[in-house]
């Protein structure tokens, strides 16, 4: 076994194409992109964020690889790169003769990209989750929120609590009787009582100067989080195919915040089922004004008839405002992870990392949103 | 700087240890012995291997890439004595 990691190039395209067939072939779902060049976030000239794939090359096989996202990051004072480690593939998953192809892929991304984080990852316990643990990766759970826009709807159809018959009858009987709706609808309107409705949307096309301002005015309140400038904005969020909605929030002629949304009815969706399900994929504010932006951009989702609304948030003052606009929490499989040189600059500036602010946008694109 | 003896002793013993976590105690590997499926060592394996030879001989040789066949152990005893000399 010679094992070389280098960039994907048009040379691998059949070698990629006889390892997923591979993992397909042994069960695994589990398959590495096709081609070199990313449908989402391509290199090029000028782009300020951007994917980079490579593989691992075992004479005229492929064994693995990975994808890197490299972007500018507010990390305290300073602007540095940190890249998103994703997709980290290895043959070693069905064939254990390639087992240390894991930990090379991981090793070669800390030599590309010292800076590292990782976000998603499905649970502690799946192996890249451990992996990372075991090259000592500090892991964090991202808070999942939601609210039950039309609670009859949404007991009736999240799949996710859905998956007994006794849990289904209980949940039918809770629908129908209209306690569920009671319930959640005294739950979220409890929490969220008293804010004002003083503040206003308005759907954008793009983003634009006003968007850098905001990013000026509140990266203070963030110790890591990616820059959020127009151009950022505008590369992650202009995506052929994909119906993100931009919300720029206003308040008494002021702009104080905005997000950015998906609305998607789910089709047979693993955990949503056929709900309607509005997700506020990222956002940011003025600090002091989440709790504004979000009942802003909830009203919005309402009006819009979404059945469900939710959310990963990291950020004590985001978490904080989706509690405050009656949002639930639920269980969450979305994992942040650092690496140990990123976790050694950020240990004195937030310890608790409670000051992150880490997004669906931070990640794979909202892939299951 | 480890001799080459302690360096293959530390990695064979590494590399027992872990079996031995995993339950296989009766395989007693060498220099010789093959690095691939035959011994049962997974990702997560390999990982806790390198992560505690880094912790005994305070390096970690893949962080600077891999070069050239890892097909038994005495290759990983190689790639560790190069990386030692080299940060020497």
């Amino acid at each position: 076994m010679s094992l070389t990691i280098e960039p994907f190039a048009a040379s691998h395209v059949e070698p990629v194409r006889g390892f997923n067939r591979r993992l397909a072939d042994a069960g695994s779902t589990f398959q590495f992109p096709d081609g070199p060049v990313p449908a989402w976030l391509p290199p090029a000239e000028g782009a300020s964020v951007h994917q980079e794939y490579f593989v691992v090359r075992d004479d005229s096989q492929v064994r693995g690889g990975y994808i890197l996202k490299p972007q500018l990051f507010q990390v305290g004072d300073s602007v540095l790169t940190v890249a998103d480690y994703r997709l980290p593939i290895s043959e070693g998953i069905v064939d254990s003769k390639y087992g240390m192809v894991g930990m090379l892929t991981l090793k070669d991304a800390l030599r590309r990209r010292p800076l590292l984080y990782g976000l998603g990852m499905g649970s502690r316990r799946e192996p890249v989750a451990r992996m990372l643990q075991i090259f000592k990766w500090r892991m964090v759970p991202c808070p999942f929120f939601f609210r039950a826009v039309r609670p009859a709807r949404f007991l009736r159809g999240i799949a996710f609590l859905r998956l007994t018959p006794l849990r289904r009858i209980f949940l039918d009987f809770l629908a129908f009787s209209g306690l569920g709706w009671a319930a959640l609808r005294a739950a979220h309107a409890w929490t969220s009582r008293g804010i004002p409705a003083s503040a206003s949307w308005t759907v954008v096309e793009q983003f634009s100067s006003w968007a850098d301002d905001l990013w000026e005015r509140s990266r203070p309140a963030y110790s890591l989080a990616a820059v959020r400038t127009r151009d950022v904005l505008e590369a992650l969020y202009t995506v052929e195919g994909w119906r993100f909605v931009r919300l720029k929030i206003m308040e008494k002629g002021e702009v104080i915040g905005w997000t950015v949304i998906l609305d998607t009815p789910m089709q047979g969706h693993r955990q949503f089922g056929e709900l309607r399900v509005g997700s506020v994929v990222d956002c940011l504010a003025l600090p002091g004004r989440e709790v504004t932006v979000i009942a802003t951009t909830t009203r919005f989702l309402e009006e819009r008839g979404v059945d469900l609304i939710v959310t990963n948030q990291l950020h004590r003052d985001w978490c904080a405002a989706f509690r405050r606009n009656g949002f639930l929490s639920g269980p969450s499989n979305f994992y942040f992870a650092i690496c140990p040189a990123l976790d050694t600059r950020l240990a004195p500036l937030d310890p608790d990392l409670e000051r992150v602010h880490m997004t669906r946008g931070d990640g794979d694109g909202p892939i299951n949103l | 700087m480890p001799t080459r003896d302690q360096i293959a002793e530390s990695i064979v013993s590494a590399v027992r240890e872990t079996l031995r976590t995993k339950g296989i105690q009766d395989l007693s590997p060498t220099q010789n012995t093959p690095v691939d499926r035959s011994l049962g060592l997974d990702s997560l394996d390999w990982a806790a291997v390198v992560v505690r030879l880094e912790s005994e001989l305070g390096i970690d040789p893949f962080e600077q890439g891999v070069e050239g066949e890892l097909r038994v152990v005495r290759d990983l005893v190689d790639l560790y004595e190069k990386a030692l000399r080299q940060s020497a």
